[in-house]
């Protein structure tokens, strides 16, 4: 497996589509609520609802439904086209905070925007470590990526195209093997040469870990060791 | 191969880190039971074997280049894990004592003297 592409072109023919289901399903809901005044009308009037009632309140019912299904699509798929995500444990994350959204009753969008802020959005935190990285490796940085520890997501990288979801378990993965076989516990960084005269780097934070893989012929790993872990450390 | 220069590398090892070096074995990539080692410790040897193919794995499936030459592993109670990857099919785990070496012997010494010395072991 290559790198994970979650950046792909949204498909705007699925928007279109789902815009005119909308269009058409709000044409359907005034009607109903035109039926919906008419038999609030009849329950004051009986308070036994007659069977030709009873179908049209469930009628009612699940044109209201299948209206809020629809607002929920569209706003996924606006969710999904705004941020670009084609992955598909992302998009069942977001599905089920929108069926909890509608078991609770509670505002889609605001859903929507947790979901985003613990996917996607890093912390200032992690927006100044790679700032100083960016600004302090120059053109030795080949990628680097930040992963909240507690989510084990990815929640920053330096390129956008570039998004190594296998490593958000790398640390968990690792101390597990340590631990079990020989009580031992990763300190703080694990680091790496690689072919290509790459360098891994893997760095453990408080709350989050850096990865970072880097060009040898500007950096040497004495400079990484020495000088750039304690940097970070410091932000 | 030749087992003697693998423990004639090992004993110069130990000469470069005086004193840091806590224990260390050679072993066949993918086995994980020692060949020659000093205060051989069989369970690590296995456990490094295992991490050596789960970082493999790992790079490969990030799109990374692959191992090449060594990883250090930074362990807590000033333990450092320097594992050597040799491509003719062997590793080479050691437990260092940070509080006795620098760095900088560590990596432009030591490690590049047990290279060479258990490339040439290897080949026999």
């Amino acid at each position: 497996m290559g790198w994970l592409d979650l950046f792909g072109t949204p498909n705007s023919k699925g928007n279109k589509k789902n815009i005119k289901t909308v269009n058409k399903s709000k044409l359907v809901n005034k009607n109903t609520n035109k039926k919906s005044t008419n038999i609030s009308k009849k329950k004051e009037e009986n308070t036994k609802l007659k069977p030709e009632d009873k179908v049209a309140a469930i009628k009612e019912d699940f044109l209201k439904r299948q209206k809020e299904i629809e607002n929920f699509k569209k706003k996924l798929n606006t969710f999904k086209a705004e941020n670009n995500i084609k992955n598909e444990d992302d998009i069942k994350t977001d599905k089920n905070s929108g069926i909890q959204a509608n078991k609770n009753k509670t505002n889609l969008s605001t859903n929507v925007k947790s979901d985003r802020e613990i996917i996607l959005k890093p912390s200032q935190q992690v927006i100044k470590i790679f700032d100083f990285i960016k600004n302090d490796l120059g053109k030795s940085l080949v990628l680097g990526i930040s992963i909240d520890r507690q989510s084990n997501r990815i929640n920053y990288s330096t390129d956008s195209n570039k998004i190594p979801q296998n490593l958000s378990k790398f640390e968990e993965t690792l101390n597990k093997f340590l631990f079990e076989k020989t009580n031992l516990h990763l300190s703080e960084y694990l680091i790496a040469r690689l072919k290509d005269n790459k360098i891994f780097y893997f760095q453990k934070l408080n709350d989050i870990d850096i990865v970072l893989l880097l060009d040898n012929d500007d950096i040497n790993i004495g400079y990484i060791l020495n000088v750039l872990k304690g940097k970070i450390k410091e932000i | 191969m030749n087992i003697k220069k693998i423990k004639q590398a090992i004993e110069n090892l130990r000469e470069d880190l005086d004193g840091a070096l806590i224990a260390t074995d050679v072993y066949p990539t993918g086995v994980g039971t020692s060949l020659a080692g000093f205060n051989s410790n069989p369970q690590a040897t296995a456990l490094f074997d295992r991490v050596t193919s789960f970082i493999i794995k790992s790079l490969d499936a990030a799109g990374f280049p692959g191992l090449d030459k060594y990883y250090l592993l930074d362990l807590k109670g000033n333990h450092l894990v320097v594992v050597i990857f040799f491509e003719e099919g062997y590793q080479q785990g050691m437990l260092i004592d940070t509080t006795k070496v620098n760095l900088g012997i560590l990596l432009n010494i030591a490690i590049p003297n047990v290279q060479k010395a258990l490339r040439e072991a290897f080949k026999e």
